[in-house]
């Protein structure tokens, strides 16, 4: 019974320690350069969390240029960053 | 039973404190992304993390698993007070929900993932409680024994 129990704490352990690996460590597109969408194009986004923030989980939020393309990236809505003054 | 309730906390916990380490200057942005005061930042993102693996290493052991089912109750109840003051619009703006895998959930789905895992620290600390009451029982039973 001792076996059964080490053997399910040893599982969770190991099955969140790979998983957070396996998830962490994908290519993430947050790091390539951000950029938002405006009547203008496309501008530099800035930094994420200091002179802008997503908001909600709906739409496009930030792009990222692929080659002539811009793919999305963050999800939600394009918001400067409360008290940041752009 | 028990064993199982501890190691799905410990796989929330763990994966989401190992997560939150694997890509720290994310998480640094999804914390300032938060309707919280800026200032308090640098305290949360090591703070979160790190009582997370405090309380997956207190559910390992049998000794401190009550402690470690508390705590979970604990740090889960302010994550749902904190998902539904964000539901009811309690802030100024609706932040991202993100983190890990379950980033992916909206925030209705967090609820509902939240009260789940509180559901199941309450039902391991009631779990534990009749389990230490019973060896309790069974060690008293077995002194007067002995004594006579």
């Amino acid at each position: 019974m001792k076996k059964i129990k080490l053997a399910i704490m040893a599982t969770a352990i190991l099955l969140s320690v790979g998983g957070a690996f396996a998830t962490g460590l994908r290519y993430d597109c947050r790091f390539s350069p951000q950029f938002y969408f405006t009547s203008g194009g496309y501008l530099p986004a800035g930094q994420y969390g200091v002179q802008y923030i997503c908001e909600g989980g709906l739409g496009n939020c930030t792009y990222i240029q692929v080659g002539n393309n811009w793919q999305a990236c963050q999800a939600g809505t394009y918001t400067p960053a409360p008290g940041y003054d752009k | 039973m028990l064993e199982l309730i501890s190691s799905l906390l410990i796989m929330l916990f763990l994966y989401a404190s190992i997560s939150k380490f694997l890509d720290f200057k994310r998480f640094i942005g999804d914390m300032n992304n938060q309707p919280l005061p800026n200032s308090l930042t640098p305290f949360l993102v090591w703070a979160i993390p790190c009582l997370e693996i405090g309380i997956s290493v207190a559910l390992i052991f049998e000794r401190t698993r009550l402690a470690g089912l508390y705590g979970s109750l604990g740090l889960m109840i302010l994550f749902t007070i904190y998902t539904g003051t964000i539901l009811l619009h309690f802030f100024s703006y609706v932040p991202c929900s993100c983190g890990g895998v379950i980033k992916k959930l909206t925030w209705n789905q967090h609820l509902v993932f939240n009260l789940f895992f509180v559901a199941l620290a309450t039902t391991g600390i009631l779990l534990q409680n009749r389990k230490s009451k019973q060896t309790q029982i069974h060690n008293q039973k077995q002194f007067s024994y002995e004594k006579n």
